[in-house]
């Protein structure tokens, strides 16, 4: 489903900012990047997603069977694989309806403003889904971070790209909306979405990812399903300082941390 | 909704027709009231209409593009540029002048937004912009007079008409001519309505809106240019209309759409320059007052009053 070889990032100065990465991922999966503040996530995530900025990169990346490179056009990239970072602001009192329209006329690729019936059937069943009604009419600048994250989340999973790259944009949520979240990610892989998420909160990647990477200085020092990923070793090559314990939850059986 | 957005749109064609009588008809000599209003009001009120409506959409498009809602032409030095370009342009007549107006004039637009983008645009926070913008303006307006003072032996006289504005220096054809303009740009606007809408989340998201961010910015800083420039190179520098207009706008629809506010700016935009004129005419008769002195007059505490609630993260 997603591809990636021999995909380098660099600035325009020439220091490396991600070099040579192969990973491969398939459809309806979750991938978890994990690693140390400037180890290259947002470089990786934001490479795969094709989105803006002013780096120098080379390397393939093939999507759903599509390079990369043949969707020059946001709007047609938008509809395969979506971007969102972790800092929302808006200058402006827009609604959180109106951002919820935005997402929905953006993914449709019409000129024109407006929803027609099949669309707002849509938007309104995914918003009662997300049990999110309550919000519609709240101005977004006004929402708390934690909201405003999850209005985000949200409006990406109702414009519905194939892959969505969630790059910490659950950094501000509470335990609560956490643990909505994963169940939220599961019944939309089931719908045939695939998720790359990356976080600093180990245990919620654990929970919720089929394969992790750890990342360090611009490089993965391992990669696969999380369980053979997640180990005392590979998170000592991480992080020199402290030394975590992996246990096993007994209720969900997957691999944590303790520090 | 929709009945309430036709009664908005009701009342602002109400208030346009008011100020469209007011500037025919305020303190006119009805013994020769065709020749006067042919000649001379006629013309004024068209480009009354035209350089209000092209102001308040620079403003509101400016604002959204550049996520800064203290942008305008006027406050990011934009108006002055073209001031200056249009009165090199005047002087060297070098510059194919097309109905009266003068490519300097854009070219000068385009390189004020060029460099506010290149030094400004790299993330820097809307008071560092708006700062910059305010040099901008006072840089451009200093050249302006040092190279009227040299180059025009009447040039310390017109530098008034550039800084201060005038809508009484026209004839039918140029107003006619850049009211043709501004409505062509206006529908060019309406058609990217929902491109503008993606900026409204800042530059960051605009592409996950399936915008391209470089082709919208590159496609809004040439229309702008071409607004800004003919519109100073007829009527001088106006200032704050592309200010208050796009706020009142957004206040009054209580929308950040640009589908609705688009048309609104340039509707409201009109009709608030076309009563600043008659009254800058009307209050000191039979002396007049530079338009652009009354409509600095209401829009400089209103920028101050916006600048204040946006340090408090309240804009609109």
């Amino acid at each position: 489903m997603i591809r990636v070889s021999g995909f380098e990032v660099r600035s325009q100065s020439g220091k490396s900012l991600l070099s040579s990465t192969d990973l491969d991922l398939p459809a309806q999966a979750v991938l978890g990047v994990y690693g140390p503040n400037g180890s290259g996530k947002s470089s990786l995530l934001r490479g795969i997603s094709g989105e803006a900025s002013p780096v120098v990169r080379s390397g393939e990346i093939v999507i759903d069977g599509v390079p990369l490179n043949l969707l020059s056009s946001p709007a047609d990239r938008i509809k395969r694989v979506l971007y969102l970072g972790s800092d929302f602001r808006s200058a402006f009192d827009l609604t959180v309806r109106d951002l919820f329209e935005l997402g929905i006329e953006s993914a449709s690729g019409r000129f024109w403003p407006g929803l027609n019936p099949g669309e707002r059937d849509r938007m309104a069943g995914v918003v009662e889904r997300l049990q999110m009604v309550s919000l519609l009419p709240r101005v977004f600048q006004t929402l708390s971070d934690g909201e405003k994250q999850m209005v985000m989340f949200a409006r990406a999973l109702i414009q519905a790209p194939k892959v969505l790259v969630l790059d910490e944009t659950f950094s501000k949520l509470d335990l609560d909306r956490l643990i909505s979240v994963t169940r939220i990610i599961r019944d939309w892989i089931n719908c045939g979405m695939t998720f790359l998420i990356s976080s600093h909160d180990l245990n919620f990647l654990s929970e919720i990812s089929d394969q992790l990477v750890f990342l360090k200085e611009g490089r993965i020092i391992a990669g696969g399903p999380v369980d053979s990923v997640l180990n005392e070793s590979n998170l000592r090559e991480l992080f020199t300082k402290v030394a975590p314990h992996v246990v096993t939850s007994p209720e969900s059986g997957k691999r944590k941390i303790l520090y | 909704m929709r009945n309430e957005i036709r009664k908005k749109y009701l009342i602002a064609a109400g208030v346009l027709a008011f100020a469209i009588l007011m500037s025919l008809f305020l303190g006119l000599d009805f013994k020769n009231a065709s020749l006067l209003i042919g000649e001379l009001r006629f013309p004024r009120l068209l480009l009354g209409v035209a350089v209000g409506a092209a102001l308040s959409l620079a403003g509101l498009v400016l604002q959204t593009v550049l996520s800064n809602p203290l942008a305008e032409p006027y406050t990011l030095g934009i108006a002055s540029g073209a001031a200056l370009g249009a009165a090199i342009g005047v002087s060297l007549k070098a510059s194919a002048v097309i109905f009266g107006m003068n490519p300097g004039a854009i070219a000068g637009a385009a390189l004020s937004i060029g460099l506010l983008l290149r030094v400004g645009g790299g993330g820097s926070g809307q008071e560092s912009m708006i700062l910059l913008g305010v040099m901008l303006s006072l840089v451009s307006a200093s050249m302006l007079a040092i190279w009227m003072s040299l180059a025009d032996p009447l040039g310390v006289q017109s530098i008034n008409f550039w800084l201060l504005g005038d809508l009484s220096r026209v004839t039918t054809g140029p107003a006619a001519f850049l009211l043709v303009v501004v409505l062509l740009v206006g529908a060019a606007f309406l058609m990217f309505s929902r491109h503008l809408d993606a900026f409204l989340f800042g530059g960051e998201m605009v592409e996950s809106f399936g915008v391209s961010l470089p082709r919208t910015r590159k496609i809004t800083i040439l229309l702008v240019s071409l607004l800004v420039g003919l519109s100073v190179s007829l009527a001088g520098m106006i200032g704050f209309v592309g200010l208050i207009v796009p706020h009142l706008v957004r206040r009054w629809l209580g929308l950040q759409r640009h589908f609705h506010l688009i048309p609104f700016s340039l509707i409201w935009g009109a009709a608030i320059l076309v009563i600043s004129d008659s009254l800058a005419r009307a209050i000191g008769s039979p002396h007049e007052l530079p338009v652009g002195a009354v409509t600095s007059l209401v829009g400089a505490p209103v920028f101050i009053l916006l600048f204040l609630r946006g340090r408090r993260g309240q804009f609109s």
